[in-house]
């Protein structure tokens, strides 16, 4: 009857997330060679290699993610040779717009 | 058509409904008595086992987690265990307790939901707040562990695990076992014990010993009707044999045996666990697996006790990177099907979310 509640008062309290949280990906384009194993190993196809927008300083093929289709099971962070794509404690990926959810491999990050 | 025949109405349940998945039975109504009862399963459909077909075991490790939501982890076990079959891997210690240590908090955390939807049914909303409340600190060491609190995109996979338990989660595990107890301990007095819960359950969808085999029941569902199964013992998977624990057992048959089954299960989860936790080795806890690497050919039959009952696995391969069949085996499709149908005629209407609860059943996993 008096012990504390369960829950948190959520917009102004907020439960610390996990070390290994799997939230939204960030993707570092330097780190990147190109293998493709993010694209062959996700489940899902969320990842398609594309030409990056800059293409005279990246001119392979990079990691378009497109977060809509992605399951969020980390296996392209575990698998990547060089540590390029990392998965975030980032949950808040809710939005109105299915275009903001596909992440292209610029610096940016995000397509306009 | 005779004239009492006229008298008869059909009454749909579901397709959709609190607390489970989709699923519909027609039921037919002479008054409030149930006359004829059929399922209609196949809202959840979603094709498991094709997609395996298109997809390699590390995808498919992945993909296990969603044949049924209530215990995904039960379901990465399976499925890692065929492949290993398979492969012939040679698990390494660790990862063996660590899969079973999953494996046994699945089993509680899909119990507490249990609970939580038979209070739900029998119109009492307290216990399903208490039961869900204390299921989430169990999510909360799932989080800690695979980073999901639901799914864990395939933490048990074939090989080992996909990674080693963090710093600091016995300590944070014993604690939660601990708030767990203390959970059931007022579930007890509210919900088990409870005078008008027991007049509500007590002879009430009673399935007899004979009728187990017949209709195919296993897991809680077998062993409130007498029936001693559980594949924990009679075939020992991982490191059940070297664990000391109990079955459970009642004798009534009714939705009460049923969860008073549920119950004792959930202390001996606990039991197993904290021993678990206590013999625990060190050492790696995954053989090297190649994400593209070609599988062996054969075939393979692989089966776990899941909360539910008997979950297993069939799986052919001709030597690809992919699988060539899948054949998946869920409990709940024998207890929704055959056994509900035999429950519900002859019961009243009122009882028809509790049988249907008791059984302890996921949609989900009957259509996969």
């Amino acid at each position: 009857m008096v012990s504390k509640p369960m829950t948190v008062k959520f917009p102004y309290e907020k439960l610390e997330t996990a070390e290994r949280y799997r939230g939204e990906h960030v993707f570092d384009i330097d780190k990147c060679i190109s293998c493709g194993v993010c694209e062959r190993v996700c489940p899902n196809k969320a990842i398609e290699m594309v030409s990056a927008k800059d293409k005279e300083k990246y001119p392979k093929k990079y990691p378009k993610i497109d977060l809509g289709k992605c399951c969020f099971c980390a296996l392209c962070q575990e698998f990547c040779p060089k540590g390029a794509i990392k998965l975030t404690k980032n949950y808040f990926l809710a939005t109105f717009d299915s275009v903001s959810l596909i992440y292209i491999p610029d610096k940016n990050y995000k397509e306009d | 058509m005779k004239e009492k025949d006229l008298f008869l109405y059909e009454l749909p349940f579901g397709p959709a409904h609190s607390g489970s998945g989709n699923f519909h039975v027609k039921i037919i109504m002479d008054g409030e008595k149930i006359v004829e009862a059929r399922a209609d399963p196949g809202y959840l459909h979603r094709g498991f086992e094709k997609l395996m077909e298109y997809r390699s075991p590390i995808q498919n490790a992945v993909l296990s987690d969603r044949i049924c939501v209530l215990e995904p982890l039960s379901w990465n076990l399976v499925h890692a265990e065929v492949v290993d079959k398979i492969m012939g891997y040679d698990i390494p210690e660790r990862a063996k307790y660590i899969r079973v240590i999953m494996a046994e908090l699945t089993r509680v955390q899909s119990h507490l939901i249990w609970f939580g939807a038979t209070s739900i049914a029998t119109g009492f909303d307290t216990g399903f707040k208490i039961a869900i409340g204390y299921r989430d600190y169990i999510l909360d060491l799932f989080e800690m562990v695979t980073g999901g609190r639901v799914y864990p995109a395939g933490y048990i996979r074939p090989g080992g695990v996909r990674w080693d338990f963090p710093d600091g989660f016995k300590n944070k595990c014993n604690e939660v076992l601990e708030k767990i107890e203390k959970g059931m301990a007022s579930m007890d007095k509210i919900l088990f014990k409870n005078h008008t819960f027991k007049l509500r359950t007590k002879d009430i969808g009673i399935l007899n010993k004979k009728d187990v085999s017949i209709l195919g029941a296993t897991g809680p569902v077998a062993r409130a009707s007498g029936i001693k199964m559980d594949v924990r013992k009679d075939d020992p998977y991982e490191i059940y044999d070297n664990l000391e624990f109990e079955v459970p057992v009642e004798d009534e048959g009714d939705a009460y045996a049923r969860f008073m089954v549920g119950r004792e299960e959930v202390n001996q989860s606990i039991n197993i666990i904290r021993q678990a936790l206590r013999e625990m080795p060190e050492g790696s806890i995954s053989v090297k697996i190649m994400p593209f690497g070609k599988m062996k050919e054969g075939e393979a039959y692989a089966r776990i006790e899941a909360a539910r009952g008997e979950a297993g696995m069939y799986m052919v391969s001709n030597g690809k990177s992919v699988p060539y069949r899948v054949k998946i085996r869920g409990p709940s499709f024998l207890h929704l099907i055959p056994v509900l149908q035999h429950l519900l005629v002859g019961s009243q209407i009122a009882d028809v979310p509790l049988i249907h609860w008791s059984l302890n059943h996921c949609p989900a996993d009957m259509d996969r």
